[in-house]
């Protein structure tokens, strides 16, 4: 009876395939079940359906990003623990004496700099109570600095290989380095920050003009300083931690940036893991940095490889490919259309199952030879419409959600609405930018 | 204008800070950031003083007041608009200079007062004595640091309360390698016969000769008062409340979870209050008073600043 209702379904396996995706994606969009869950029942359903097999499944699983991932949340976990991310807030908001306008361009940039190393939600994480906390401490609204900073995580995080995950999706699957990625996107990233900074500035003026005719609130952002330095002086630092754990990064980030040892991202990544937790071993247990390694995610990660080559298996793709090598034969015309729809559906679709999806779309075409001019600039125009889009809603990145939830709950609610009539044009601008430049290169 | 929702974060900045601070630290860091914000003012001449008002109005507004902040800050308005009675066409950098110099003479006058106190508590610990804590008083800790100057060998019990201010007391005693012990707060009867003295910080003193202080320290006086074991609160005059106190203050927070399904409202208080009368000494920089000598001093300060209330519009507080 198994045997017959196999072969019933057997021609079928192609739709039960983009079902069981699209359930997966619904589970992301609308949160009536947790994904690593969804993923799991649909596995467990396809496996039994014998559309995979575990032999397929393992093979399925790109090791590389795994371990990647892996690494560089052992090495962020350690960094947070030895309170580096805390000492670099404090110094640099001691840098701004107070002022509200160079608080915000100072946030801002710390924000895009730390996006491009960390995840967009670590970074995130780490910066909005403190946000918050210096600026509602100076009688500021918190809401201009917030808004801010979410748009430039997502910007930053375009940079890397491992400022998005989206990217290192990308970069294990061609083999692109660290160099690579900023080679090729530092003019429309740069660009992007300052037509956007320029423009937040403008917009908020009058929320963070420089407050030198105001003696009160020139003030309260004195004592509000001294407040936040004589909290950071009551925290127990370890500076032996902090200045191993500072070397340590440091190096580690070398080595991604400049391959100095010829290996593998992954595997320079995992090592670096590993070296922190040597480096760390006299001062917090390994079990206490592994109980915080986001374990959910690097699940979702396996689910999502396991989804994508069931649909690569069945051919579910071929229509993708076949209407995309179909209609596009420059380089140019396929980086704008694949840059633009997905930065467009990034706003609303979590980018990672997207990318994920186009990369066995896009690599049958770009390796067939008949996409002429600079065929690599695909790979990172679908990188700017990954990331970028992510700024269009509060839905687009789990950063921007954090953001939201976070502030909620220390009282500032930024809504769906308030914020896309900020971010969805600032998408759209983005993109423009990255167009001009696509022009020019691809 | 200052607007509500300014003093609204101005009053809880000046709560968090002087909880992590203490009064008097608190008092120091708020004049030196006043100096700070007058040095990088750029307004024009005329509106400095206008400024200097808004400065008192805003202290004036934030609830509860710190009493030696308000008087820090009305001493400096005055003497600043009786210099420019006198130097009307002083230049703006020159009104500058004159005010971050008065804010120092303030700020220095206060740090006497302080040094008059611990003088006075000079004799109050003697050899053998096991002292009661409670709170981080940066009074109480300069006494304790003079008591140790002084070669005087004595012991301290600290009454464990909240995490965060325990371990302020605790990083200053290891600090300066004072001998003690930790108790729980609702245990002290288990060791009460040891305790010799007890010392409580004090925030201020109200109209109703009723001692603020930090949460909790109210019920640990009273149960000293009953067990006839000295109590003693250092403060001084400048710190004295005088102006007419409210009967009852209360913030309510907002719903306390305790569980997945149980939540309730939670009542929260910024401070503790409690009578004079259960204090033993006061140690202030007038001298070592009874609560009754206090209470008088106190009553003659409220009576001759009545002309000081009726100028600065000071009514009703929550201290």
């Amino acid at each position: 009876m198994l045997y017959d209702l196999l072969s019933a379904i057997a021609p079928f396996q192609n739709i039960i395939a983009i079902v069981f995706f699209v359930f997966v994606v619904g589970a992301m969009i609308f949160e009536f079940m947790d994904k690593v869950l969804a993923m799991s029942i649909s596995i467990c359903i396809m496996m039994i359906l014998q559309i995979v097999n575990p032999t397929e499944l393992v093979e399925m699983i790109d090791f590389n990003t795994i371990f990647l991932l892996l690494g560089m949340m052992i090495v962020v976990e350690i960094t947070k623990e030895s309170r580096l991310l805390s000492w670099m807030n404090i110094k640099i908001v001691q840098t701004t004496k107070g002022d509200p306008l160079i608080l915000f361009i100072l946030f801002t940039l710390t924000t895009f700099t730390l996006s491009t190393f960390l995840s967009n939600a670590t970074t995130m994480m780490v910066l909005v109570p403190l946000t918050i906390g210096i600026t509602k401490g100076m009688g500021l609204d918190p809401k201009p600095y917030l808004l801010s900073e979410i748009v430039f995580s997502d910007i930053g995080g375009a940079l890397t290989l491992i400022g998005d995950p989206t990217n290192i999706l990308i970069g294990s699957a061609n083999n692109f380095s660290f160099s690579d990625f900023i080679q090729n996107l530092w003019i429309p990233i740069f660009s992007i920050s300052l037509v956007m900074l320029c423009l937040l500035i403008w917009k908020y003026w009058s929320r963070v003009k420089p407050i030198h005719k105001s003696i009160s609130k020139l003030f309260i952002n004195s004592l509000s300083l001294r407040k936040i330095e004589e909290e950071f002086n009551h925290q127990k630092i370890d500076k032996t931690f902090l200045i191993s754990t500072s070397i340590t990064l440091t190096f580690v980030i070398l080595a991604l940036i400049f391959d100095i040892f010829n290996l593998p991202l992954a595997y320079i990544a995992f090592f670096g893991g590993v070296a922190m937790l040597l480096v760390a071993r006299k001062f917090t247990h390994p079990h206490v940095v592994f109980n915080k390694i986001d374990w959910h995610m690097l699940l979702f990660f396996v689910g999502l490889f396991i989804h994508i080559g069931i649909l690569e298996k069945v051919g579910a793709l071929h229509p993708i490919t076949n209407i995309l090598s179909g209609n596009f034969t420059s380089a140019f015309e396929l980086s704008m259309i694949i840059m633009w729809v997905v930065g467009l559906l990034s706003g609303f679709v979590e980018n990672i199952p997207l990318v994920a999806m186009m990369i066995p779309v896009l690599q049958p075409i770009l390796e067939s030879g008949t996409i002429t001019g600079n065929t690599e600039m695909v790979w990172y125009a679908l990188s700017l419409g990954a990331c970028l889009g992510g700024n269009g809603s509060l839905i687009g990145s789990s950063a921007n959600m954090i953001v939201a939830q976070t502030a909620e709950k220390m009282g500032v609610k930024i809504t769906f609405w308030e914020y896309f009539k900020l971010g969805y044009p600032i998408t759209v601008l983005s993109l423009f930018i990255s167009s001009l430049y696509l022009y020019f290169v691809a | 204008m200052i607007s509500p929702s300014f003093i609204d974060s101005t009053s809880l900045l000046f709560r968090e800070t002087e909880q992590i601070s203490g009064t008097r630290d608190f008092c120091f860091m708020a004049m030196d950031s006043f100096k700070k914000s007058v040095h990088d003012f750029s307004g024009k001449k005329g509106s400095l003083e206008n400024e200097v008002l808004d400065m008192v109005k805003l202290v004036k507004s934030t609830s509860p007041r710190i009493s030696l902040l308000m008087f820090m800050i009305f001493k400096i308005s005055e003497e600043f608009s009786q210099y420019l009675l006198v130097s009307p066409q002083a230049s703006i950098s020159d009104q500058k200079n004159k005010l971050e110099e008065i804010i120092e003479e303030v700020k220095n006058a206060r740090k006497k007062s302080s040094e008059k106190l611990i003088k006075f508590s000079k004799d109050v610990i003697e050899n053998g004595d096991v002292i009661l804590l409670h709170d981080a008083s940066h009074s109480i800790f300069d006494i304790l640091c003079q008591a140790k100057t002084d070669k005087k060998q004595f012991s301290i019990l600290l009454a464990e309360r909240e995490k965060k201010k325990n371990l302020i007391i605790i990083r200053f005693l290891i600090k300066h390698n004072f001998s003690f012990q930790v108790v729980p707060e609702y245990l002290l009867s288990q060791v009460k016969a040891t305790i010799t003295k007890s010392m409580f910080g004090a925030v201020t003193i109200n109209s109703l000769h009723e001692v603020i202080s930090d949460a909790g320290t109210g019920s640990i006086v009273s149960q000293m008062k009953e067990w006839k074991i000295p109590v003693y609160v250092p403060i001084t005059n400048d710190k004295f409340s005088l102006w007419e106190a409210k009967e009852h203050h209360t913030y309510k927070t907002k719903k306390h979870k305790i569980s997945e399904d149980i939540e309730y409202d939670k009542l929260s208080f910024s401070h503790d209050r409690y009578p004079t009368n259960l204090v033993t000494y006061f140690i202030t920089n007038k001298g070592i008073l009874s609560a009754d000598e206090l209470n008088k001093k106190y009553d003659s300060y409220y009576k001759e600043c009545s002309f000081w209330r009726k100028k600065n519009k000071i009514s009703e507080t929550d201290n």
